[in-house]
């Protein structure tokens, strides 16, 4: 009953907290991906030394907490920035940072995974190099890398939780500051719960029709 | 009897391992020449090299006297001037049947759709498959694929038709729809290199056998020469397995 009378007095919170996570993880996956696409071009590129640069990044980047990269980037991007920046922008470009490596790596894989063959017909035909990569690679590769990146955004929705360290409005923050008006911690992070896991229902359920229709063209 | 294609000392090593150790050849134009020899004797490397697939280790690549491109861009447009079809097929799934053969010319030669399509329908009916014009690769068999491939590769009007063991990958019944549609071209007049384990095949269409062995040419000669009368023992011994 308390739950009821919580969100009967604060859903707006929830809402906007609601709001915020979905708006925050649409951004990160989107700048994250047109990042991780440089990433991934530069990792699998000629030039040998923005290769060690670009493996050393996600290597990093996956062998680190999140967390820790929030508060990094949080203390780091205040020096060396000269425009003020707020903690939200912080941290969204802290999550954008993470989830290219992550991205750059599904991109990675997602072409690593068309046949060797398809290369080789391709430019024994004589399509040029960029060619070969835009009509036929890339086509058959999108169909490797949409799921994964669905998967991506459904652990950005989670990731994002991590924000409310700092206090940036989403699902979580939003927890904290329900919790400390009604210091009623248990029933708050219920409903939160609850919003998480139906929100991530849906995305999976949408993910797996995508998934369907990709694979019934081919 | 003009030469079209010529190596010499053509090598090609894999790390430590010299897959090919000096091939040399001259090929000429409208010649049919067939490759046989033991697995791993190099004969697909020697293929891959000569439409630069593989990059040589050493040695030069001529076609119609001139020097094959090292690098960049020149490799993209030397490339256009052999056809090759692999065992595997490697058609594009992605794309129809009608669109695997236009891609390249619309894309790379600026040849107008309409123009393309009129072609490759008449490529199509050449090798049986006018009909499937509008479908997916998926729904072939690989006979299908495999002609698909040789015409694919026939509307970049290619000057060499290179076939690393284009029957291979098929059910036996798919194999002479195949051998048809390539024994044809042959016959046309397109210069052709073939890899094949089909020996009556090679007998029958080629001017030349090539017996590769051990990264190079051990033995090459008429068909008769090769098959009724071959002279070093390793061909010898290759023929009297496969025969
Ligand atoms: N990309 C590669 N990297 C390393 N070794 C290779 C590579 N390609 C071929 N080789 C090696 O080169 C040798 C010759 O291979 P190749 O495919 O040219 O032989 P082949 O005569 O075509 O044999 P098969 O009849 O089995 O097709 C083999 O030992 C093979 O393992
Ligand atoms: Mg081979």
């Amino acid at each position: 009953m308390k739950i009821l009378a919580i969100l009967k007095k604060y859903y707006m919170v929830f809402l906007k907290g609601l709001g915020g996570t979905l708006w925050i993880s649409v951004l990160v996956v989107l700048a994250g991906t047109l990042l991780g696409i440089l990433v991934a071009l530069m990792h699998m590129g000629r030039i040998k030394p923005l290769r060690w640069i670009t493996d050393a990044f996600v290597e990093v980047i996956r062998g680190t907490p999140v967390l820790l990269q929030l508060y990094f980037f949080w203390l780091i991007l205040p020096k060396i920035i000269p425009v003020e920046l707020t903690d939200t922008a912080c941290i969204l470009i802290a999550l954008i940072v993470n989830a290219s490596a992550y991205i750059s790596e599904i991109i990675r894989a997602g072409i690593g995974a068309v046949d060797v063959g398809q290369w080789e017909a391709a430019r024994s035909l004589g399509l040029s190099e960029s060619n070969v990569m835009k009509r036929v690679i890339l086509p058959q590769a999108v169909k490797n890398i949409l799921p994964a990146l669905g998967n991506e955004f459904i652990s950005t929705v989670k990731g994002t939780s991590l924000a409310s360290v700092f206090f940036v409005g989403e699902l979580m923050t939003s927890y904290r500051t329900v919790q400390s008006a009604t210091f009623l911690a248990l029933q708050s992070l219920t409903i939160v719960g609850i919003i998480y896991f139906v929100l991530n229902f849906i995305l999976s359920k949408l993910l797996r029709i995508l998934e369907r229709r990709l694979m019934v063209s081919d | 009897m003009t030469e079209i294609l010529r190596t010499e000392g053509l090598k090609k090593s894999f790390g430590s391992l010299e897959v090919l150790k000096g091939i040399d050849l001259s090929v000429r134009k409208g010649e049919v020449v067939s490759i046989i020899g033991p697995s791993g004797g190099g004969k697909s490397t020697f293929l891959r090299c000569l439409n630069l697939l593989e990059t040589p280790t050493a040695g030069e690549i001529y076609f119609k006297g001139e020097k094959a491109p090292r690098s960049g861009r020149e490799i993209t447009l030397y490339r256009r001037k052999l056809g090759m079809v692999f065992q595997s097929f490697n058609v594009f799934p992605n794309m129809t049947v009608l669109e695997n053969i236009t891609l390249t010319p619309t894309l790379e030669l600026k040849v107008p759709k309409s123009e393309a399509e009129e072609e490759a329908r008449s490529l199509l009916s050449r090798v049986g498959l006018l009909d499937k014009a509008e479908e997916y690769p998926r729904k072939l068999s690989g006979g299908q694929k495999q002609r698909l491939s040789i015409v694919r590769a026939l509307a970049m009007h290619p000057e060499v038709m290179l076939f690393d063991e284009p029957t291979s990958a098929l059910d036996p019944e798919m194999v002479k729809e195949v051998l048809n549609v390539i024994g044809d071209l042959a016959a046309g007049g397109m210069t052709t290199l073939i890899v094949t384990h089909e020996m009556a095949f090679a007998k029958n269409i080629s001017d030349r056998v090539l017996f590769i062995c051990d990264g190079v040419i051990k033995e090459q000669g008429s068909p008769e020469r090769i098959f009724n009368a071959p002279i070093e023992p390793e061909t010898q011994r290759f023929l009297s397995m496969v025969l």
